[in-house]
């Protein structure tokens, strides 16, 4: 026998490798985590490292420095020992570029402008920052409460299931939408305030899988066998049952990280979302209804990269709920 | 000395049909380093009596209506039944250890077995990551499993029928319990497999001192392992002996029914009919007032309808419950 070390995990990786397109996603997914992670290197309106005077400094992290433009002035009339770096996007998503507003895609703006002259790019990347914080941020709560809810319910069972069945019912009955908006009139937004108020409206779905998985892995006797070795029951929980139910949580999750980035990008929209002086995709799109009309960049740029990147989460979802159906195994 | 009393041990199931008294007033000692067999077909409660001794009847519906389980350890003797939940998990893997029918689905597929052996000594022993290791591997070895440092490495998945049963038992005796419960631990295995994890068990008592509660109902596994045999039926035991009183002189019409349905190869068998114990176990929501075995019995009389039989009514001097041993 081939003594092969095939762990679940390699399964899953195997079959999941088979959909090329949810490969193509997780490299997308992939690109915007690691372009929102370098934001501040990739479009800004200073110089990622500067020399001048002597002086090494890296003006990016500094908020008090000279911008790019006011350099170009200074580089003119100083003596020449002034060298910088720039970013390969020179414009923060603040920068009023008051020279080229409403400008269509063009060599010094990749993909044009807004009304205010702030470019396209730097705003769709710092802008992913908050799509991503958000998605994560608030699925992972939604995930935990989730998880240890579902868990409770589902190996005490009894009345701690059917308290917690109630509330599951009860949440989902809501127009989630709705709920946030109106919690968010309340407490005013914030990225914060979003993100807290998607992850507990979204639990009840995981929660309903992980008890529905813990049904099932309860009667089976490797958790007796836990029992008569004497685990008591956090840990037969955590140890023995989550890891069952974990697959399809995953599942679940990269899901709702869609559903959550789509609910950002509605709130902010609705101006309801993060502050207008943060860049965000949906009130890129938000602003870009005065200009419809003229600006196509406007819409489109934002438009596509929400669609993308909805997209890119819901085929990963897709194919690792294919990858775990024990019926596809082919 | 005797390590385990049980004292009119009454086991419940409060359903929608009604009471199901699956176990009835079970009493029985247990002795130091000696095997006791708990035989009965199936749905006579032996699964239940095995949980019970160990806590584990799921409540509701389920309930120890009565009884005692007297423990009688180093640390002195205790009744398991008053004992805290929290005492009660000490006790279990530590002091009572127990392996089940279906080895297959005993191991947690998503661990390997050397993490799952580890987490049970762990558990009650503590010590550093090497020295549980370590003991792992002595584990393994004790119960036979070749190569036990890559063995320890793999999944359940990868081990054969036997191997698991061997991995599940090093589990069940990681901490050297002074009592281990099987509840049918070789049904599931082919029988060549089944006489090894038998001799197995055997030796491993010998060497560990341990005492074990075997609950079949393979009457061949009870002749090789058996210092006392209790034998169950309905809920009750209907005969306890020793196995050469219960093999060479049975008392109860039921055990004798039972022996003589094993099949045997002495001359004048050829060609007959293997002898049956006609009917089925009643319902045990649903008992009747008298003997339950009344209405399989060759030798029944109105007597056994009537009348609640007790523990030894014809003066054997020992547990037969019938009017006409």
């Amino acid at each position: 026998m081939v003594n092969e070390r095939q762990t679940y995990a390699s399964m899953i990786w195997r079959q999941f490798k088979k959909s090329r397109l949810a490969v193509v996603s997780l490299f997308v997914v992939a690109a915007l985590v690691v372009i929102a992670l370098l934001a501040p290197f990739i479009a800004n309106e200073r110089p990622i490292l500067m020399r001048h005077a002597g002086e090494w400094s890296m003006p990016i992290f500094d908020k008090a420095s000279l911008t790019l433009s006011e350099l170009d002035v200074i580089k003119d009339s100083s003596s020449g020992d002034l060298w910088f770096i720039n970013p390969p996007i020179p414009f923060g998503p603040t920068t009023y570029d008051l020279d080229s507003v409403l400008s269509p895609p063009t060599k010094k703006h990749l993909l044009g402008t807004d009304g205010d002259g702030r470019d396209i790019v730097s705003q769709l990347i710092w802008g992913s920052r908050i799509s991503l914080s958000v998605g994560v941020v608030a699925i992972g709560i939604a995930a935990i409460i989730g998880i240890i809810f579902g868990l409770l319910a589902g190996y005490f069972g009894g009345w701690a299931d059917m308290i917690i069945s109630r509330l599951i019912e009860i949440m989902t009955c809501f127009p989630t939408f709705f709920l946030i908006l109106t919690v968010l009139a309340f407490v005013g937004p914030s990225i914060f305030n979003i993100m807290v108020v998607i992850g507990i409206t979204g639990w009840t779905g995981i929660a309903r899988l992980v008890r529905g998985e813990c049904l099932k892995v309860r009667g089976r006797q490797f958790v007796h066998a836990a029992v008569v070795s004497g685990a008591r029951d956090g840990r037969i929980m955590w140890r023995h049952i989550l890891p069952h139910a974990l697959a399809p949580v995953l599942v679940s999750v990269s899901f709702g990280v869609a559903s959550a980035i789509l609910a950002e990008a509605a709130l902010s929209f609705l101006g309801f979302g993060v502050p207008a002086s943060t860049a965000s995709w949906g009130s890129m799109l938000s602003e870009a209804q005065e200009y419809m009309d003229i600006g196509w960049w406007l819409t489109l740029v934002p438009g596509s990269a929400i669609f993308v990147t909805i997209m890119a989460y819901n085929l990963i979802g897709e194919a690792l709920r294919d990858a775990i159906d024990p019926n596809m195994k082919t | 000395m005797t390590l385990l009393q049980v004292r009119n041990l009454t086991t419940q199931f409060f359903t929608d049909e009604g009471v199901v008294k699956a176990v009835d007033g079970a009493t029985f000692n247990l002795d130091k380093g000696k095997t006791l067999c708990i035989v009965g077909e199936s749905g006579c409660g032996k699964s239940v009596m095995s949980l019970s001794l160990m806590r584990l009847i799921p409540e509701p519906p389920g309930r120890i209506v009565q009884g005692e389980i007297m423990f009688n350890d180093v640390q002195g003797e205790r009744d398991l039944l008053k004992l805290s939940n929290e005492e009660m998990r000490r006790i279990r893997g530590k002091r009572i250890g127990m392996i089940f029918q279906e080895p297959m689905t005993s191991l947690n597929p998503v661990y390997t077995i050397g993490n799952q052996i580890g987490e049970a000594i762990a558990l009650h022993e503590g010590g550093s990551n090497k020295q549980v290791k370590e003991r792992t591997i002595r584990m393994l070895e004790l119960v036979g499993i070749p190569a036990p440092e890559q063995r320890m490495r793999e999944y359940p998945h990868q081990l054969s029928g036997g191997m698991r049963q061997r991995a599940m038992i090093a589990m069940a005796l990681s901490c050297t319990p002074d009592i281990l419960i099987a509840d049918e631990p070789t049904t599931a295995l082919d029988v060549t497999i089944q006489a090894q994890i038998l001799d197995l068990m055997r030796e491993l008592q010998r060497e560990l001192g341990m005492a074990i509660i075997f609950v079949t109902h393979d009457l061949g596994v009870v002749a090789e392992m058996a210092d006392q045999i209790a034998v169950m039926y309905a809920g009750k035991f209907v005969e306890v002996g020793t196995a050469q009183q219960i093999f060479n002189d049975p008392k109860h019409p039921y055990t004798q029914g039972l022996l003589k349905s094993i099949p045997s190869f002495e001359k004048g068998t050829e060609g007959k009919r293997l002898p049956t114990i006609p009917g089925v176990v009643p319902s045990l929501s649903n008992l009747p007032m008298g003997c339950a075995f009344a209405d399989r019995c060759e030798k029944v009389k109105d007597r056994c309808r009537g009348e609640a039989v007790s523990e030894d009514p014809c003066n054997v001097g020992r547990l037969v419950r019938c009017f006409y041993a």
